[in-house]
């Protein structure tokens, strides 16, 4: 997976996954929370896109939206969610059942507590395999064992009718992986895999990933609030922040020249960017906030360090940002750069009063 | 360690365990004050018989041999035979007779529970926070906390009279095959199953079924306790298991809805099932005693009781070992399905726990820096206080009394009594003095009552004070802490805030609270709260007289209070019956109606309370402590300590409770002890014993945890004495566990007094408790006098739903995620 073959991937063909202007509600007793509010970004063949932000910015709620796993009192209230030419937001609970599992693969954050304690690891392989690919019995076993090989377990034929509790933390999540990849998917979404894990065995499961990707051609996203993962693994990052992508770029790209203040600001408080000995790791003062109504401002203007005026009262939009054809784009009434201040509110204002829900 | 290895350990203590608690009967039994001969010849003692009978009996052996004897021939099952209530039948003989019907009851109730519960509890669980998981888990919670005893005489009423309410249309006798409500099922059908099918299909399939329709009512009672209990622990089984990261990984898998509900979410779910399960044996047996009393079966709890309250002991010991080894078997049955059930077991996996942090505060400087706040609520507290003042030195002179009492020669009584005269002058604003009701008609109007009111409203008047005082009391204790936090607290914030607000949170558990500072309110100002007194009315009535109007001389009467209450019993008849909330012949207001003897029955239900609750409190009090510190020192110590208090707590647990506190009971029925108010001293010292183990169990893995923490070794370090390491550093961690599980302990304390005073082992008369109350209307609760029978139960009902609602309450605020195991504490152990 290096950067040109991603990229090569991007100009041609269809994305494997695309979603337009996705929003997620949560209706509390007290207020509907937008936890996604109005996303899109695409998903190529081969590519990993990385999802970063902190906790809270609606992360794991894009995974599960496009899992159709989002549960009351949650709701999908706008967008499409296009996945091979299809809208999954289409489909009906029996044809996205054969979809999970089958077509996109999902794997969790907590490989301790995301495998069943009751039943061996070969058979909740073999659950995936009998649901998608009607196998059964020692057929199943045998593919159990060599998708657990695949995911580099040894000992695998052993190891397949252990349980749970019998395997190591980093084990645990080779096994979920292996599940997932149980019936070929063509998408994996990848939740915080390494967040539970220790920092070596962080860097195997990313390794594993890399190689499954090449042998495969899978598509994957890639959640995580860490940017040094972040810079290990994918191809295309997505910024998200109280409900939005901020900014969208390369990854080289994006850790080159980040353009939306909270992307530098993430950025500057990664610790060993050659800081000088005297100088401060820099912090994001205060908390992501909830956002619960309709966006009339920018969200992040509370902590920008570059705010003015006009945040409050006008929804910077994306717009291009790049320097070169990169398909760099950011959300911040500070661009288009090149046009003078007022000009480039202006430009933001009018893309927000286009566009509506759709659904 | 493999799980079979486990298994085969736990196979392998439970043996020490039954030697250890046939050992506990053994000593029971020999070493208690009850003489096994005198009990055989009754009435025909004579010195030569007795002589005879202790030869025969080995009992003039030395007491170790005696011992050695006993076990070996229990161990090898040479039962022996009955003394008393079947002599010369042997033990074999007498349980083939008993035990089929025992085991025909257990089966239908087990069956009952587990068929009805565990569905129950899995719909509502996998709808949370619908109508019918409301329903579901309210109809639950109130169905076990009614006593068996007392549900059983309602059902046998209700079926009984089904006939005469439904005008014909229905009865219970009739339907299906004809049968009796009250009797031993006939089982004759079982002796040879397959040959008299095949003879007679059609007579042995109706015998199966009158069977079963006999057993049915009071397998139904039996298994409610289990019942409930299942249905709770299956919600919340579901609940969890539904949140959980698996169901949504498997989700994610594609798993369709049936197939995530069956193999993932129910397989799961019966792990925390199995100990309520297997707990079942032990309410089952206790129950059995119960339920097998009110509906006539005579099973192995009816046999256990008569051999008990007959003095058998050589039966009571073969039937304690059979009840261990019954138990301990279904002990080793739990161990088993856990093994089969969940992979886990055996696999010492970490264990997380949350610290909690405690910051001292120099009070008084805080309150002189800031005194408004206190000051007023001082102020309020001092006027609290001030018109309840009398009260208060009187409870202080009664209790100055007492200890004089005590002391050799009486020094000092006479200053005492002038003392208590004293305080007796001062005005109360709470007192009968103060808003009489015991006045009488004189033909134009009330005397002697409250401004002139009639009784009921000049009562009813004290007692709507009596709880607003309550309450104002207890408003002013809120106001004070909250006044403490807001201008005193060094700290913003505690970790105990938390615990506060999270109960402020939780709706069921202030219903629960409230339920029971009702009960608490009606326990403490018993005196005041009776429409007259307990010594007037109850204890001393033919030293008393009672004015009234009498319609045939149409004049004030006067009578002697013994004799009113002769003439006011309720005993079912129209004229004989005192309904609640009516006047009697006498003019006496009767809130509650009164009992069979013409007692005022509201009266006797405060005084109920009050004992009750003391004995809850003190028994649970003492056991908490004795568990608390043995939970020290095996947590502090590990090793011998901990492995030897396995073994006692194992044996005591593996005795059948009910059975226990029954023999305890008749053994030191004609001891000193056993008069101490009324049998009340003895039940707390019996439930205190019998009790600890759960206490310590409860506690035992907290107290582990928190042993293994670095403050434990930062203490250690700085020099602390090992009693400062536990009391400072590690009681203050468990003891909010203890707390949980005592209080949802309470109720089934109470249901068990209640059971056994029901059988007439517990508190004794005078002092009335509530389950002789429901004795003494048993046979009246289909009459106009159900009131006797009806009201107390209701109100164990009521103040155990009160208990377990305020114990869940607790628990969830002071730790969402406890385990603290053992429902069947929550339901007095079947009773």
């Amino acid at each position: 997976m290096s950067t040109e073959q991603a990229s090569s991937a991007r100009t041609e063909g269809e994305p494997l996954l695309s979603i337009e202007n996705l929003r997620t509600s949560f209706y509390t007793d007290k207020e509907v929370i937008r936890a996604v509010d109005g996303i899109s970004f695409d998903i190529f063949r081969g590519e990993t896109v990385g999802i970063v932000g902190e906790s809270g910015s609606g992360k794991s709620v894009t995974a599960r939206s496009i899992m159709r796993l989002v549960e009351k009192p949650g709701r999908i209230e706008n967008g499409r969610i296009m996945y091979d030419g299809e809208d999954l937001l289409d489909k009906s609970p029996k044809q996205m059942r054969s979809i999970r599992g089958g077509s996109i693969a999902m794997v969790f954050q907590d490989p301790l507590t995301s495998l069943n304690p009751v039943y061996t690891v070969g058979n909740q392989i073999k659950e995936a395999l009998r649901l998608h690919r009607g196998l059964s019995g020692s057929k199943a076993t045998k593919e159990a064992i060599e998708l657990l090989e695949a995911v580099g377990i040894p000992d695998a034929h052993r190891r397949v009718r252990e349980y749970p509790h019998q395997f190591s933390g980093g084990m645990r999540q080779r096994a979920v992986i292996a599940m997932a990849l149980a019936c070929d998917p063509e998408l994996l979404i990848c939740d915080e895999p390494t967040t539970a894990l220790d920092v070596t065995i962080q860097a195997q499961i990313l390794e594993l990933l890399e190689e499954l990707q090449e042998e495969r051609d899978l598509g994957i996203m890639f959640i995580t609030h860490d940017m040094g993962v972040i810079a290990e693994i994918a191809d295309r990052v997505n910024v998200m922040y109280a409900g939005e992508i901020v900014e969208s770029a390369p990854v080289v790209e994006l850790f080159e020249s980040p353009k939306h203040p909270y992307t530098q600001g993430l950025l500057n408080s990664i610790p060993g960017q050659g800081l000088d000995e005297d100088e401060r790791l820099a912090t994001i003062e205060g908390d992501v906030p909830t956002p619960n109504e309709d966006p009339t401002y920018c969200r992040f203007a509370p902590r920008c360090p570059k705010a003015f005026a006009e945040c409050d009262t006008v929804h910077p939009v994306p717009v291009d940002v790049g320097d070169s054809a990169d398909d760099h784009r950011a959300s911040c009434l500070l661009y288009p750069e090149d046009l003078p201040s007022e000009e480039a509110v202006a430009v933001h204002r009018e893309g927000g009063q286009r566009g509506g829900d759709t659904r | 360690m493999s799980r079979w290895q486990y298994f085969l350990r736990r196979v392998l203590m439970s043996i020490p365990v039954v030697i250890f608690g046939t050992t506990i009967t053994f000593a029971l039994i020999r070493l208690g004050p009850l003489d096994p001969v005198s009990a055989i010849l009754g009435t025909q003692y004579n010195p030569q018989a007795a002589e005879q009978i202790r030869t025969n009996l080995g009992l003039n052996q030395p007491l170790w041999s005696q011992y050695l004897d006993f076990m070996y021939r229990l161990f090898t099952f040479q039962l022996g035979q009955s003394w008393v209530i079947a002599p010369g039948t042997t033990a074999y003989e007498l349980i083939e007779i008993y035990a089929p019907r025992t085991i025909w009851l257990g089966f239908w109730s087990v069956v009952i529970a587990l068929f009805v519960g565990i569905p129950l509890g899995f719909y509502a669980g996998l709808n949370p926070n619908t109508p019918s998981d409301y329903v579901a888990s309210f109809g639950g919670i109130v169905w076990r906390a009614m006593p068996n005893f007392w549900l059983a005489i309602m059902l046998v009423t209700a079926l009984s009279q089904l006939g005469t309410w439904t005008n014909g249309l229905f009865t219970w006798q009739t339907w299906i095959v004809r049968t009796n409500v009250v009797t031993p099922p006939a089982l004759g059908f079982f002796q040879s199953p397959v040959e008299q099918f095949l003879e007679d299909p059609g007579g042995w399939t109706e015998s199966f079924i009158r069977a079963t329709k006999q057993i049915a009512p009071a397998a139904l009672v039996l298994g409610s306790a289990s019942m409930g209990n299942e249905m709770r622990i299956g919600r919340t089984a579901v609940l969890e298991t539904i949140n959980s990261n698996y169901v949504e990984t498997a989700r994610a898998k594609g798993v369709s809805g049936r197939s995530l509900v069956w193999k993932h979410i129910f397989r799961n779910a019966l792990i925390p099932l199995v100990p309520i399960i297997t707990g079942e044996a032990f309410l089952l047996l206790g129950g059995s005693v119960f339920v097998e009393t009110v509906f006539a079966i005579n099973g192995l709890g009816w046999l256990f009781f008569n051999a008990a309250i007959n003095g058998d002991l050589p039966l009571i010991g073969t039937l304690m070992f059979i009840f261990i080894l019954i138990l301990v078997g279904t002990n080793i049955l739990q161990d088993f399905l856990y093994t089969i059930i969940d992979p886990r077991v055996g696999y010492d996996g970490g264990i997380t726990v949350s610290t909690t942090t405690e910051t001292e505060i120099p009070l008084r400087q805080r309150v002189a820096e800031n005194p408004q706040p206190a000051l007023i609520w001082a102020a309020v507290g001092a006027v609290l206080i001030g018109v309840e003042l009398g009260a208060i030195l009187q409870v202080v002179g009664a209790i100055a009394g007492v200890v004089v009492n005590l002391i050799p020669g009486d020094p000092g009584a006479s200053a005492v009594q002038s003392l208590q005269a004293a305080f007796d002058a001062i005005p109360t604003l709470i007192s009968r003095d103060v808003i009489p009701n015991q006045g009488y008609w004189n033909g134009t109007g009330y005397e002697n009552t409250f401004l002139g009111l009639s009784p009921a409203v000049a009562w009813a008047i004290r007692v709507a004070v009596v709880y607003a005082y309550a309450f104002a009391v207890l408003a002013w204790a809120w106001n004070g802490y909250k006044r403490f936090r807001r201008h005193y607290r060094r700290v913003d914030w505690t970790p105990r805030d938390d615990v506060v607000n999270r109960f402020r949170g939780h709706s069921w558990g202030k219903f629960g609270l409230i339920i029971v500072i009702t009960f608490v309110v009606m326990a403490v100002f018993a005196p005041t709260l009776g429409p007259t007194t307990m010594e007037q009315n109850i204890l001393q009535p033919y030293d008393y007289e009672v004015s009234y109007w009498s319609e045939d001389t149409q004049s004030v009467e006067t009578v002697l209070v013994g004799e009113a209450n002769l003439g006011s019993g309720s005993q079912g008849a129209g004229d004989e019956n005192v309904a609640p909330l009516t006047y009697d012949d006498f003019g006496r207001f009767h809130p509650f109606g009164t009992a069979t003897n013409g007692k005022d029955l509201f009266t006797q239900v405060v005084f109920g309370a009050r004992i009750s609750l003391t004995i809850a409190v003190v028994a649970m009090g003492i056991a908490g402590l004795i568990g608390l510190a043995l939970a020290m020192i095996t947590a502090y110590y590990k090793g011998l300590a901990d492995l030897a208090t396995v073994l006692v707590s194992d044996s005591i647990q593996a005795l059948p409770v009910i059975m226990v506190l029954i023999l305890m009971l008749v053994i030191f029925q004609n001891t000193w002890v056993r008069e101490l108010y009324d049998g009340a001293v003895l039940i707390i010292l019996i439930f205190s014993i019998v009790y600890w183990p759960f206490i310590w169990r409860s506690i035992r893995g907290p107290a582990l945890q928190v042993s293994e923490q670095d403050w434990i070794d930062a203490a250690k370090s700085f020099g602390q004495t090992p009693t400062q390491v536990m009391r400072k550093h590690m009681a203050p961690y468990v003891f909010s566990y203890m707390l949980i599980y005592a209080s949802l302990s309470l109720g089934g304390i109470i249901i068990s007094v209640a059971g056994l005073s029901y059988l007439g082992l517990g508190i004794t008369a005078p002092t009335p408790e509530w389950g002789r109350l429901i004795a003494n209307g048993q046979q009246y609760v289909a009459s106009p006098s159900w009131h006797i029978s009806l009201v107390p139960g209701l109100l164990i009902t009521l103040v155990v739903t009160g208990l377990n609602a305020f114990g869940d309450g607790i628990r969830d605020a002071i730790d969402p995620q406890a385990d603290t195991g053992d429902e069947a504490a929550a339901t007095g152990g079947g009773a």
